[in-house]
């Protein structure tokens, strides 16, 4: 099982290698993006503000990254890696590598937009782990969507509408936390917030590896 | 289920909570004054959605067990029959909110999460229009329920309780519990809520089995 995880998300590390247009694109929407916010916000926005569009300009970065996680797993590839991989594996692996593809995209994303906007966080180690957390937890909620999605016919437009609102709370206790790490530089503030991330994360992961095998089977 | 005790319990007590709700006597307090009446037309909504969105997600978990359509059907019914009980709690919850807090809708966390639920339960439906095969949409309609309620109960038990908010139990402001749901408001609060309960199952039943009929017509 964890064998078969590690080969799976080393197998979407080297496709992504091969193909990196993808990362860029993504990269780049981060930059666009936080450039756009830069034209229209520079010097008018205070700090929570600041945070919102942070954690906003993260969200869409984010469900345009997981859009295409499942392209290749559920189509005519998908009945080989049927034979091949434990389906639980499979969701596993793809959460792992889309927490990590985020994690990275959301540091990238803090440093473009704190390089344009300023950066008011007081509590570095706090907002850091808010960060990891946080988009770990999107990760995974945003795989399994994808994985729902991808059964549709609309995929990308369903895929907005089914994971907004289930990541509207995320989002909002993302923002709560990102403003205790401006005013106060104490990890135990936000510690309650981080740890009820770290549960959602756990809760999600725990979500996906009962129900994908159900999805995955058709 | 098919029997008639319990519908007509269910309608009892719905009746008796519209009676005594309107002409027991109740605490007089400052601000909620007569509203607190709506107490049991308003809570008793929420009580009744969230028993329907269980039954609802149990529906669902047993459909994945063995695939069975009709169970996919029951899902339905009920979860569409607790967004209707959803419904009407915002509006009584607007309604009371008016008179005491002065406006139609505030930014509270407990307001959030309905409208998030709303959302949700909103996407399922969405979703289950969107999928053309008929056993996929079944299974995929299944697993986002299950996923919806489990996200429901962190927005609406968990979240609400990291934060301040208006509604009693929350922030400083003391749960019915604690002064004013006495002894006499117990005595309709909770036969309106089994009511309202039952009589929700019995809706989402009837609701069921016109799309039974409905399903046997297509497939005939």
């Amino acid at each position: 099982m964890f064998h078969q995880v590690k080969e799976l998300v080393l197998k979407d590390i080297r496709l992504n290698g091969r193909e990196r247009n993808a990362l860029y694109s993504m990269l780049l929407y981060v930059l666009s993006t936080s450039y756009v916010a830069y034209l229209s916000f520079e010097g008018v926005i205070d700090k929570n503000s600041w945070v919102a569009l942070f954690w906003i300009i993260v969200l869409f970065a984010a469900m345009n990254a997981c859009l295409q996680s499942f392209k290749k797993e559920l189509n005519e590839q998908g009945l080989f890696f049927y034979t091949l991989a434990n389906p639980r594996a499979i969701i596993l692996a793809k959460t792992v590598f889309n927490s990590g593809l985020l994690i990275f995209l959301t540091l990238a994303s803090y440093l473009v937009y704190s390089l344009f906007l300023g950066n008011p966080i007081t509590a570095n180690i706090s907002f850091i782990l808010c960060i990891i957390l946080g988009s770990s937890a999107l990760a995974s909620v945003l795989t399994l969507i994808s994985a729902i999605a991808s059964k549709t016919n609309n995929n990308a437009g369903l895929m907005a509408v089914l994971s907004m609102p289930l990541l509207f709370p995320l989002l909002l206790n993302l923002i709560q936390t990102s403003q205790i790490c401006l005013s106060q530089n104490n990890l135990f503030l936000a510690g309650n917030q981080l740890l009820f991330l770290a549960l959602l994360n756990i809760a999600s992961v725990l979500l996906s590896y009962l129900l994908f095998p159900y999805l995955w089977r058709d | 289920m098919q029997s008639k005790w319990w519908k007509i319990l269910g309608i009892l007590l719905i009746l008796y909570s519209i009676i005594g709700g309107l002409l027991f006597p109740v605490p007089q307090l400052n601000i909620l004054n007569e509203t607190i009446r709506n107490l049991y037309f308003h809570v008793t909504m929420w009580f009744s959605m969230i028993f329907l969105m269980l039954f609802s997600m149990i529906q669902s978990i047993r459909f994945l067990n063995g695939f069975d359509k009709t169970r996919d059907l029951k899902a339905e019914a009920y979860a569409s029959t607790g967004m209707f009980m959803g419904l009407l709690g915002l509006l009584t919850g607007m309604i009371w909110a008016q008179f005491t807090w002065g406006t139609f809708w505030v930014n509270d966390p407990k307001l959030n999460g309905t409208a998030v639920t709303m959302l949700i339960y909103l996407a399922y439906f969405i979703l289950r229009n969107s999928v053309e095969n008929e056993d996929s949409r079944a299974r995929v309609s299944a697993i986002y329920n299950i996923l919806a309620f489990v996200m429901m109960i962190v927005f609406i038990g968990v979240l609400p309780r990291m934060t301040d908010s208006l509604h009693p139990g929350n922030g400083g402001n003391p749960a019915f519990g604690n002064y004013d749901l006495n002894s006499s408001m117990r005595m309709v609060f909770y036969p309106a809520v089994i009511g309202w309960i039952l009589l929700g199952i019995w809706v989402a039943q009837l609701r069921y089995r016109v799309k039974t009929l409905e399903f046997n017509k297509e497939n005939s």
